[in-house]
């Protein structure tokens, strides 16, 4: 739960577009351009440029973008309840709802992200499904989403840093990417997520691509057939942000089986 | 769905021609529009649009959507499909849009990327026109002359006035040329077709929505495929439009 009360505006008001692009294929997903009003996102643009004035760190550092996370070329920095204001907007309920809501998934309103920044001629990632589990600390204030806490209880180990919290192991449910603070994008550029129909497929054929343009945002629902991957970007760097809501394992078990959860285990992000 | 609207199969349809395209005359035509990985903002029966705040909300932009398929058409066996997907689902096809295309500038002298990508912009430019409209007379106008000429049945290839003139500098060579011989193509094709009554032409559009709306050059389309124009090249720039 937040530290302090910044104001957070109605998801509503800053809504520019109401008309949402729902895809069936190769996944269920979800497109939309222009999705905040220029102010929004002028606001949302340039706190993304305050984060990348301080820096990047070769070695983790969450202050920062940082090189944290194993086998995937992009420097993260995790969120938690200090992010600038307008970001705060991804953290609130209100958001988190909209999107169970549209994707029909029953969340958790545990949630777990960040900003993603893939230097220009970053290598393609490895194409996976995201169906990953995550640990949370049980939510102390019924009504905000539950923000997972690295320094309390490790997301993807469910390994306890404190005494004193009980925790639980929920699944991703639906991934929420929004671009902004990139260049203009232009199509030999690369840096889409790349859709497929079979983790076998050559990362540079995709099914389908999102290109990494501003304003934009791309959601799915994490299924065992939700394969995709960063692409290389060859003239300009990728800047994202990155979320994701959670299901109860049970649900996960009970639709897919215990076997299509992705242990983390050497896995990739992205 | 069969209905009494043109079928106009629209090849390369997951560009920004495409989607105008699908967007203006979806409600005119039944549009079948074949796309490889881009994905354009249009309706489909794999895609519509929802309110993010009212989700389950019925919209008016849903109901003229088009049919799309997921093709390579540089495979011969994804064009057969194409084809016999399309007349399965509408039982014709009255207008053939030829706008897939390979878009690759560099310079000739400079390394070998030029080269390396000269042959698929034959391959997709020149020659995959003439492949698929050859399968469409194969499959459907062969024989049908009487038909064809009541159905005003045409195709349209989409060329660039970079087919028509020269823009030196920027590494258009092989894009030009392919262009260039897209017209050719054209033309003759206008009179080899003309034999089952199927006119052939060629729009040649310069830098779209730069220099001239994509609208003009969605609309550009229409025009030729209404026409009776036959074996002949429609140029629309910044001057306005001219006939070649």
């Amino acid at each position: 739960m937040p530290a302090d009360s910044s104001y957070v505006p109605s998801v509503a008001h800053v809504l520019e577009n109401r008309r949402w692009q729902c895809c069936t294929r190769p996944f269920p997903h979800f497109v939309a351009r222009d999705v905040f009003t220029r102010q929004f996102y002028g606001e949302l643009d340039a706190a993304y440029a305050g984060l990348m004035a301080r820096g990047m760190s070769e070695d983790n550092d969450p202050s920062r973008f940082s090189r944290n996370i194993s086998n995937y070329d992009a420097y993260s920095m995790a969120f938690d309840w200090g992010i600038p204001s307008p970001f705060r907007i991804f953290l609130s309920r209100e958001w988190h709802d909209i999107l169970a809501s549209l994707a029909g998934i029953p969340a958790t309103g545990d949630v777990t992200g960040g900003f993603h920044h893939h230097r220009n001629g970053s290598k393609s990632g490895q194409i996976h499904n995201d169906l990953n589990p995550g640990w949370f600390v049980d939510s102390q204030y019924p009504g905000a989403v539950n923000l997972s806490r690295n320094d309390l209880c490790e997301y993807s180990t469910g390994e306890m840093h404190r005494e004193g919290y009980s925790v639980h192991e929920s699944v991703r449910a639906l991934a929420v990417l929004f671009f902004l603070h990139n260049p203009p994008w232009r199509e030999s550029d690369g840096g889409e997520t790349g859709l497929y129909e079979d983790a076998s497929q050559p990362v540079d054929q995709p099914t389908k691509t999102v290109p990494p343009v501003n304003n934009t945002l791309f959601v799915f629902e994490c299924r065992p057939n939700s394969f995709h991957s960063f692409i290389e970007n060859r003239n300009g760097p990728r800047n994202s942000m990155i979320m994701w809501l959670h299901r109860p394992k049970s649900d996960v078990i009970q639709r897919w089986g215990v076997d299509a959860i992705v242990e983390w285990g050497g896995k990739t992000h992205g | 769905m069969k209905s009494n609207k043109k079928v106009c199969l629209f090849a390369g349809a997951g560009g920004a021609l495409g989607e105008m395209f699908c967007r203006m005359w979806g409600a005119q035509y039944d549009i079948v529009a074949v796309l490889r990985s881009k994905t354009p903002q249009i309706v489909t029966q794999h895609q519509w649009w929802v309110d993010p705040l009212m989700p389950n909300a019925p919209l008016t932009e849903n109901r003229s959507g088009v049919y799309a398929i997921q093709a390579d058409l540089t495979e011969e066996s994804e064009r057969r499909r194409v084809v016999e997907v399309t007349l399965a689902r509408f039982d014709r096809i009255d207008i053939l849009v030829n706008a897939a295309a390979v878009c690759h500038w560099a310079p000739m002298l400079n390394g070998r990327d030029l080269l390396e990508n000269a042959p698929q912009h034959f391959e997709t430019n020149v020659l995959l026109p003439l492949r698929l409209s050859a399968l469409i007379a194969e499959y459907f106008w062969r024989d049908r002359t009487v038909e064809n000429r009541n159905y005003n049945r045409s195709i349209v290839n989409i060329s660039s006035t970079s087919g028509v003139y020269i823009y030196p500098g920027v590494g258009q060579s092989i894009y030009s040329a392919s262009k260039a011989a897209l017209n050719y193509l054209s033309m003759h094709m206008g009179d080899e077709f003309s034999q089952l009554g199927v006119r052939v032409n060629a729009l040649a559009p310069t830098s779209f929505p730069s220099l001239i709306p994509t609208e003009m050059a969605a609309e550009g389309i229409r025009r030729l495929a209404e026409s009776d124009a036959n074996g002949r090249i429609l140029i629309l720039d910044v001057i306005g439009e001219r006939w070649v």
